[in-house]
């Protein structure tokens, strides 16, 4: 898999508890494996969805200024597979799902994909923004996601 | 013996005679005596005086009266109760009856003396009289001897019946043993053999000597055969059961009389007020020790043990084993004494122990619990079922010392620190000088090379190929790393401070190498399944899917004829293949939620068995990009047991700097947060070139 795509939510609620609220919102339910939690939904054909864990690609420790990014103050991670694989459908169903969590949880939520382009985020003061194609979610388009950071450091 | 008893009692006799000492006997009869007199004609009177008429004197009879006395006075409660002395001398009566009727058969002489000399008891001049029984007999013997009036005085009385019921109380609380009855039982048992004869039953007095006094109304030889049971019963040696409900007992009536079955305790004696209030006190302090278990309950002990003696010479807490005490498990309380290990046994426990001792000396951390478990099994004979070897895994598999961080896809496949394959797969750094000649292109054979070349899938031959040589089979699990990280002891970052995520034999406190071989048996024994892949050469082995070295099969390039990679794997790929590795598309397997399929299976040589790796494409230029990837590379591959990731930066003209930092950023988080990182990673920079880390 060289590329993923990730939807990374602001909430207190540990993974386990973040993801039956997933579930919740999807329509479906989350599943336990090997002390991992997935949550997956069928769209159309394909079944969208995986793991929902914390969220390790936030900034390294100690971080350089260049080192932070929109992720950071998102705790949740959850990871957007399809299967069938297909890259660029893999990130048309992320995009629905992303949806579907904005409208029922009203969580702050980011869209990223292959962890560095930040496609979409949404929370209750900004609403919703799609970002520009190819905007980094890295202090390199800051300017464009500060006013979705949610301060971690 | 017959001859020192008759000596005893003719001595007795002349003491008592002489007055010299006092019989209480004739004292007790006459208080029961003049008890029944008292309360009119009670059921011991009546069965005394039935015992007495049915009996035909012979002697040979009497026994059964001795053994049923004790059986008249659980069966006369209201007696028992109100005539304790009756309780008591029945059986002493019992125990005396057979001596006396063995040596004075038939006699009947002094039964009417007793109607003599207790005119006014009202129970001598009954059947008694006439056909004397022994215990008439006694009675009367004891009446005429002892002197007149001699009765307990109403204090001594008093204290008695005190005394009882508290006995009786401590009794039925379970505090101590009764053990009268069985003492009567056995009297009785004794006599019953001495008088047994070869031809028939012990009794020739018909069923009525027995009926009468357990049966009044049934006189059929049926309720002499229940009679006769109890007397062939073992012994009871506990004494601390009560009087077991018999066939022949009269309905109605209760058959466990409080103090009737008493035989033991001293006749007539009662505790002074001191002592038994020292002996109360006695008696408390310790339940209150027990009760707070500072005190020990011998009680149920010494029925045990008594038991013991009677069952015969049993195990017991704290015996020696008779064995040399520096054997293990020598000193096992649990293991009968007197039993030796067999050499098998012994050969297995030296073996052991020698392993074990091994593990100390290497400061490694011993499996007590493995151990005991094979004791266990050698003890019960070696033949442990196959859920107790499973067990037995399961508890090897409990106390093996997991890495830092838990490996989900630890299978038969991982390679091991003690692996010493990775040796010999080694190459170091994708500089493969064996093929390297070869290689002209991605994806193209190498040149000058056979295609069908000698020796190719002997690989598989010799059994050992990844030069384990240790039988472990499991060496062909080694990854492209050999050379790298791992066999340098771990992943080391700038900083040369992080250790992979493998902790390392040597390194590793806990690594317990035995139990590491139990957890991956030889895959050689075990069937082709996803825990057992098969081995090139073996029908089903996929270079993608499965470990193992290609030797003669091995090409350099890319070997994706489905076209299983995506674009941009395949430009990864191709990269790899231009160093001479060979890389195959590993399939996805999308019918396990969450599993993990990385891309590809790269064998860097001829001998190396191929190590799963994970491609990665970059979209921006940057260290955190470089560090996500990294990242999820290390997840993406945990699940196999490690293995590597190649992270693509020609799309985004990747630096060099931005590398190095990324994937130090990445050593960093991981080792701050425990996260998994490949073994070895591969960074291609925007101008094509590779930095491979961690670096030498």
């Amino acid at each position: 898999m060289s590329r993923s795509t990730h939807i990374f939510l602001a909430t207190d609620l540990a993974p386990r508890a973040a993801a039956d609220r997933l579930a919740e919102a999807l329509g479906t339910h989350a599943t336990d494996r090997d002390g991992d939690v997935y949550v997956a939904v069928q769209l159309g054909d394909a079944q969208v969805g995986g793991e929902v864990a914390v969220n390790t690609y936030g900034a390294p420790p100690d971080p350089e200024p260049d080192e932070i990014s929109v992720l950071d103050g998102y705790p949740v991670a959850y990871e957007i597979r399809r299967v069938p694989a297909d890259e660029e459908a893999t990130l048309a169903a992320a995009r629905q799902v992303f949806d579907t969590l904005v409208e029922r949880l009203k969580w702050p939520v980011l869209l990223v994909d292959n962890l560095a382009v930040l496609v979409a985020a949404w929370n209750p003061a900004e609403g919703r923004t799609d970002f520009p194609s190819g905007t980094s979610a890295d202090a390199d388009d800051e300017a464009e996601w500060s006013r979705y950071a949610i301060d971690a450091h | 013996m017959q001859q020192r008893l008759d000596k005893f009692r003719a001595q007795k006799e002349a003491k008592q005679d002489a007055g010299q000492y006092v019989d209480h006997r004739a004292a007790k009869a006459e208080n029961l005596a003049a008890r029944e007199a008292r309360t009119g004609d009670s059921a011991s009177a009546r069965q005394n005086s039935e015992a007495a008429r049915q009996s035909p004197g012979t002697g040979r009879q009497t026994p059964e009266v001795g053994r049923q006395a004790p059986e008249t006075a659980r069966q006369a409660p209201e007696t028992a109760r109100q005539a304790p002395e009756t309780a008591r001398q029945a059986p002493e009566t019992a125990r005396q009856a057979p001596e006396t009727a063995r040596h004075d058969p038939g006699t009947g002489r002094q039964a009417p003396e007793v109607g003599r000399q207790n005119p006014d008891t009202g129970r001598q001049p009954s059947e008694a009289g006439r056909q004397p029984s022994e215990a008439g007999r006694q009675n009367a013997e004891t009446a005429r001897r002892e002197p007149d009036g001699l009765r307990p005085t109403p204090e001594f009385q008093q204290k008695l019946d005190t005394f009882r019921e508290q006995k009786e109380a401590r009794q039925d609380a379970g505090q101590y043993a009764d053990h009268r009855t069985a003492k009567a039982d056995n009297l009785n048992h004794n006599s019953a053999a001495r008088n047994e004869s070869p031809a028939g039953p012990k009794s020739e007095a018909g069923p009525k000597a027995e009926a009468a006094v357990t049966q009044p109304k049934q006189v059929d030889g049926g309720a002499r055969q229940e009679r006769i049971e109890p007397a062939a019963q073992p012994h009871r040696t506990d004494g601390a059961t009560a009087p077991q409900q018999r066939t022949g007992d009269t309905p109605g009536r209760p058959t466990e009389v409080p103090g009737a079955n008493r035989t033991s305790e001293p006749r007539g004696l009662a505790p002074t007020p001191e002592f038994q209030q020292k002996l109360d006190d006695f008696r408390a302090q310790k339940e209150a020790r027990q009760d707070a278990g500072q005190a020990v309950d011998h009680r149920d002990a010494k029925a045990d043990n008594q038991a013991a003696r009677t069952e015969g010479p049993q195990p017991r807490a704290g015996d020696t084993p008779q064995r040399s005490t520096d054997v293990p498990g020598a000193n096992r309380t649990s293991e009968p004494r007197g039993l030796e290990p067999t050499p098998e046994f012994q050969q297995k426990l030296d073996d052991f122990r020698a392993q074990k001792e091994a593990r100390q000396d290497a400061g490694q951390a011993v499996d007590h619990r493995d151990a005991k478990a094979d004791n266990q099994a050698a003890r019960i004979g070696d033949a442990a079922s196959p859920e107790q070897e499973a067990d037995r895994s399961w508890a090897a598999d409990q106390v093996t010392p997991r890495q830092a961080t838990p490996r989900s896809g630890d299978d038969q496949n991982v390679p091991r620190p003690n692996d010493t394959s990775r040796e010999g797969s080694a190459t170091g750094d994708g500089e493969n000088k064996e093929t390297s000649e070869g290689a002209d292109g991605a994806g193209k054979p190498p040149k000058g090379r056979d295609a069908t070349g000698a020796g190719s899938n002997d690989n598989d031959g010799d059994g050992d190929n990844d030069g384990d040589g240790d039988g472990d089979g499991d060496g062909d699990g080694g990854s492209s790393d050999d050379g790298g990280s791992n066999g340098e002891g771990g992943a080391k970052g700038p900083d040369d401070k992080y250790v992979g995520p493998e902790r390392r034999q040597g390194e590793d406190p806990d690594f317990d190498p035995a139990a590491e071989r139990r957890r991956q048996p030889d895959r050689d024994e075990q069937p082709r399944t996803d825990d057992n892949p098969p081995r090139p050469g073996d029908e089903g082995f996929d270079p993608g899917e499965h470990r193992g070295e290609l030797r003669g099969e091995f090409r350099p390039g890319v070997h994706d004829p489905d076209g299983l990679f995506s674009e941009k794997e395949r430009r990864i790929a191709d990269r790899l293949g231009q160093d001479d590795a060979s890389v195959h598309p590993r399939e996805r397997d999308d019918t396990v939620e969450g599993k993990k399929n990385p891309d590809a299976m790269v064998r860097l040589s001829p001998d190396d068995p191929g190590t799963v790796t994970e491609f990665k494409t970059l979209d921006k230029a940057n260290s955190n990009t470089v560090r996500r990837n990294v990242l999820e590379a290390g997840a993406q591959v945990h699940p196999y047991g490690g293995g590597n990731a190649v992270i693509d930066g020609r799309d985004v003209n990747l630096s060099e700097a931005d590398a190095r930092r990324g994937y130090a950023r990445a050593v960093g988080q991981a080792r701050e947060k425990n996260q998994p990182m490949p073994d070895q990673v591969k960074i291609i920079l925007g101008d094509g070139s590779i930095i491979d880390f961690p670096e030498d």
